[in-house]
Parts: C-alpha cells; sequence; structure tokens
C-alpha cells in the first residue's frame, strides 16, 4: 500500500499484544536512536512551543501521547480510554502512521482520501509533518541501531520474523473464514504469539549484551 | 546550457529534502521560497533559510538544474523591508531567477540587479498582450507565469502576440479568484495569501467530529461538512461547500486538482515553454510521485510516443481525490 519496508505485521502484532510498560521502554529506546540519528530534527522540535499530540492507532486500537518543546520528546502509551489533555489528535492505521513517519507518503492525500483524521490544534500537526519531512527516518533502521554493531544481525532477524509472521497470517486467512478450522486457528496463534514472545526475549538478549559490550568498552 | 527535454518541468519545494527529491526524480527547474511572509506558501515548518538556499541551488547547479525564489507576495505599506532583503539574498545565493508579482518589487529588483532574472509571478495576473509587453519592457522580464483562467486556444493566442517565455501550471491545486487579488481568506481570519503568504492559514483551522460527520472550520466559519468515506478537501473558502436556499454547493470551485497531463502536446503547440507543478506545501513524497510521472511523460513525448497514462491518474494524490482540465477546456461553454 505504501511501499514499506517497515515491518508492520510483526510491529502490529507486539503493539497489539505488548504490555504499557514494555511499549513505553521500547518507545524511550526508539526516540533515543532517532536522537542520536538526527541531532537537527531534535534540535528542531526542541524549539518548539510545548506540544501534545495524541496519536491513535486503529489496527490496532492502541493511543500513544507524544510530547515536545519542553525538554526531550517523550512518547507514552495511554491506557485511559477517557479524554486525554492535548493539543491535536492524529488518527489512523499504523502503516499509514509509519508511512507518514517515514515520508513515503503525502500527508494531505492520506488526509484527502480520509486515512489520516486530524482534530485540535491543525497548525501543530503541520508543523509536526513539516518537520518531519525534512528529515529521511527508517524506522527499522532506527529500531536496528538500537543493537550497535549488532545492528545488521538484528535488522535481519526482525525481517526474517516479519516474513514469518506473514507467512503463518497467510496460512491463517483462509481458515479464519472457516469455522471448521477453529481450532487449528487457535493452535496456530497461540505458536505465533510465542514465537513473536522469543523474537522480544532474543531481542532483549541482544540489547543486554551490547550494554555489558559498551560498559566494558567505557 | 540545460538540456530541456520537451517542455521545462517546473517543480516545487517546501523543504530542502523536496528540492532535492525533485532534482533526483527529474524536474528541470526547482521553485521555492523564504521562511516568512514574502511568499505565497508561507505555512509553519516549511520554507528555506538563507544557508538552506545556498546548498540547495549547489545540489541542483551541480545537476545542471535551475533553481527559482518566489518573492512572490504583496509587500506591505510601510514595511518593504523583508521583500527587499528576500531579493537581495535569492541574488546573493545564486538563484537562476526571482518569480516576482509586486510592481514595486520588480522595479527594485531590476535596478538593484539587473543581471537577475525575473519571472512574473501567478499572482500578478498578467493575461493580456499589453500588460505582459509592459512587464518586459519596463523591468525586463523573461517570462510570465499565466494565470490558471485561459483556455488553450487563449493560451496560444496571447503567446503568439508576446515576447516572453509562457509558463503555466500543469498540476496542483487550482485558484478560483483573481490570482494575487483574493482576500477571501484575511476576510475571515485577517490574514491572507497576498501579503502574508498563507491562504487559510493552519491555526484559525479546525476539524471536528460532529453527528459521524467531519466538520471543517475556518476561524468560525463553517467551510464545509463530509459524510463518512467523502473524500475531504483544504478548508479555503473559495472551495467551502455553501448552503444557498436549502442546498448546500461548491459554488466557487469544486476541490479538485488540475491535471493537464492528458494535453501536454496542446500546450507544447501552444508555445509554452515550461509547465508548473504547484504544491510547495505538500510532501515530499507527493513531489517525488508527480515529478516522476510529468518527466516519463516528457521524455516519451520527447522521443516522440505517446504518454504513459499513468500521469493521467494521479487522482489519489490530487486536492479532493479528483482532478479537471479546469480553464484549459472550458467545458462550461
Amino acid at each position: 500500500m505504501h511501499d514499506a519496508r517497515f515491518p508492520s505485521l510483526l510491529a502490529r502484532a507486539v503493539i497489539g499484544a505488548a504490555p504499557k510498560p514494555a511499549l513505553d521502554l521500547g518507545a524511550a529506546a526508539l526516540l533515543a536512536a532517532m536522537r542520536r540519528n538526527h541531532p537537527r530534527l531534535f534540535s528542531v522540535l526542541g524549539e518548539c512551543r510545548r506540544t501534545r499530540i495524541l496519536v491513535e492507532l486503529t489496527d490496532p486500537p492502541r493511543r500513544f501521547l507524544l510530547e515536545y518543546g519542553s525538554g526531550a520528546p517523550t512518547l507514552h502509551v495511554v491506557e485511559d480510554e477517557g479524554d486525554v489533555a492535548a493539543d491535536a489528535t492524529l488518527k489512523g492505521g499504523l502503516e499509514a502512521m509509519m508511512a507518514l513517519l517515514e515520508a513515503r507518503v503525502d500527508g494531505d492525500a492520506l488526509f484527502f482520501n480520509r486515512e489520516l483524521v486530524v482534530g485540535g490544534d491543525t497548525a501543530a500537526i503541520v508543523t509536526l509533518r513539516n518537520i518531519l519531512d525534512r528529515e529521511t527516518i527508517d524506522v527499522l533502521d532506527e529500531a536496528s541501531s538500537l543493537f550497535g554493531p549488532l545492528r545488521r544481525m538484528a535488522r535481519a532477524a526482525i525481517l526474517n520474523w516479519e516474513r514469518r509472521v506473514a507467512r503463518l497470517s497467510a496460512a491463517l486467512a483462509p481458515q479464519a473464514a472457516n469455522s471448521a478450522g477453529a481450532e487449528t486457528h487457535e493452535a496456530e496463534a497461540a505458536e505465533l504469539r510465542a514465537e513473536i514472545e522469543g523474537l522480544k526475549t532474543r531481542l532483549a538478549k541482544l540489547e543486554a549484551r551490547q550494554r555489558r559490550r559498551e560498559g566494558a568498552a567505557a | 546550457m540545460r538540456n530541456i527535454n520537451y517542455l521545462e518541468l517546473v517543480c516545487p519545494a517546501g523543504t530542502p529534502a523536496a528540492l532535492r527529491t525533485a532534482i533526483d526524480a527529474g524536474a528541470d527547474t526547482v521553485y521555492c521560497g523564504f521562511r516568512d511572509c514574502t511568499n505565497a506558501r508561507n505555512y509553519p515548518g516549511l520554507n528555506f533559510d538563507d544557508q538552506e538556499l545556498a546548498e540547495g541551488i549547489a545540489y541542483a547547479h551541480a545537476r545542471g538544474r535551475w533553481v527559482l525564489v518566489a518573492v512572490n507576495t504583496f509587500p506591505r505599506a510601510g514595511d518593504l523591508g523583508p521583500w527587499r532583503r528576500a531579493v537581495d539574498a535569492a541574488a546573493a545565493a545564486g538563484a537562476d531567477a526571482v518569480i516576482l508579482a509586486d510592481i514595486g518589487l520588480l522595479d527594485y529588483a531590476s535596478r538593484r540587479h539587473p543581471k537577475l532574472r525575473l519571472h512574473l509571478s501567478v499572482q500578478a495576473a498578467a493575461s493580456n498582450p499589453l500588460s505582459i509587453d509592459f512587464y518586459r519592457e519596463q523591468f525586463g522580464v523573461s517570462r510570465v507565469v499565466l494565470p490558471r483562467v485561459l483556455a488553450v486556444s487563449e493560451v496560444a493566442a496571447l503567446i503568439a502576440r508576446m515576447k516572453i517565455e509562457a509558463e503555466v501550471f500543469a498540476f496542483g491545486s487550482l485558484g478560483t479568484m483573481v490570482e494575487g487579488r483574493c482576500y477571501l481568506s484575511s476576510y475571515i481570519t485577517g490574514r491572507s495569501p497576498s501579503s502574508d503568504g498563507a491562504c487559510a492559514p493552519a491555526e484559525f483551522v479546525s476539524y471536528r467530529e460532529e453527528g459521524g460527520k467531519m466538520v471543517s472550520r475556518l476561524g468560525e466559519v463553517m467551510t464545509n461538512c463530509y459524510a463518512r468515506n467523502e473524500n475531504a478537501a483544504y478548508p479555503t473558502p473559495c472551495k467551502s461547500r455553501l448552503m444557498v436556499r436549502g442546498d448546500a454547493s461548491y459554488l466557487f470551485e469544486e476541490p479538485v486538482g488540475l491535471n493537464a497531463a492528458s494535453i501536454l502536446a496542446e500546450l507544447k503547440g501552444a508555445g509554452v515553454t515550461a509547465l508548473k507543478i504547484e504544491g510547495r506545501q505538500r510532501s515530499r513524497a507527493y513531489v517525488g510521485e508527480v515529478v516522476t510521472h510529468f518527466r516519463a511523460a516528457l521524455d516519451a513525448l520527447a522521443r516522440g510516443e505517446a504518454a504513459p497514462t499513468a500521469v493521467s491518474d494521479l487522482h489519489a494524490i490530487a486536492e479532493g481525490g479528483k482532478v479537471t482540465l479546469s480553464a484549459f477546456k472550458k467545458g462550461w461553454r
């Protein structure tokens, strides 16, 4: 749809299943990586007035609060389903959001086609869109960079898992429409969840190993 | 000497990244503006500072392309400073031309920078030979960007009687009002595209879900109300859906984008020198997609082949998700 390299199936599964503390940690790590790789972007965001943007994903349905303009930008999961104090709201699918972040798609076209819904302070949304459009961001690269010298291994692992999730999804799709295959469906879904948990554990170990190496080098 | 294939392709850049994207996608020329009220796309987070412009020009010149700087708003009374500074900065950065609309600023640029090429902005709304001759004779203007109100036959008749290059819009948003004279946005918000460089400034725009529909407002004025799966549009006053005698309709212009891809040969035959893609406020993804398609079409026409049909199929990225030939083919006549 948006010419993506981004592992959207895997990301959708992780974002949909992971608890808030894990996602908050992941978001903080991703922002830290982006800060290292895009110092100009974070400098410009730091010069903005304090802004809170509620990002509402529709698939999976999760909400994040992005804050910038006073100190380092932060990104947190919002679990409360009630109103959130935010200057603006951005609502859309995960794939569209990632394509927008990576400047692979035109935000106005997404808005025209109603794939993206904006609310609140429109100027804040327009400003953020234009600031991001100046940068070349690749979320997969940013995530892989968390692993330092092991980034290529991590990237390969992520893409490998994305392919496996895609194969499983394709295999499950016809069975989902067939109630007779419900048990098989559930078993394979459980296998998928287990494999995702395994991936998370493996990545955490890689990250810990890298931290130890950095500590030893220091 | 540049190698122009068929028609010069003049493309928008709201950011340095968009400039590089346009050049890499095949633009012959890129136009951009400073981050202030002197250019007609003065939106938050967009545009260039002096250093970014100099770097962009270096990138383009290294690849044999041109960069034009739009200083195409009208100076405010008693506040000429930003406009003079913009012209001087564009000349200092090595711009290949400045795009101007105001008669006083044209005079300033022609006297202060006699070697700087001048293009007459569409904001000047020059659409007859007398007017265009005046700009050429008085200020040495080399090119006029024609208003989006002329049929192809009228473009041809005009070009036959003028002695400078003609540039026409080929893709992007349409302005239905007299170019450079629209104050509808100013009437509602106090800011206009003509002096502040922003039509429907974002800080006055809001979108809300109301009763299952999306309602857009500019200031306190409702500009549209969209059903759940209906394509949305910019909240500009000229494309508002207005209630008249109980019926909601687009009185001035529907939210639709121009796409002249299907009449490129006719425009070439009419004597047009350059095609302009509108959209400095759009993303670099838009720039890349539109420029790539038009580049392929122009190259095909230069080889004597038909333009690829894909270039006529850019409606998904056009305003409102629809395209038109607008005044080029005055179907309402």
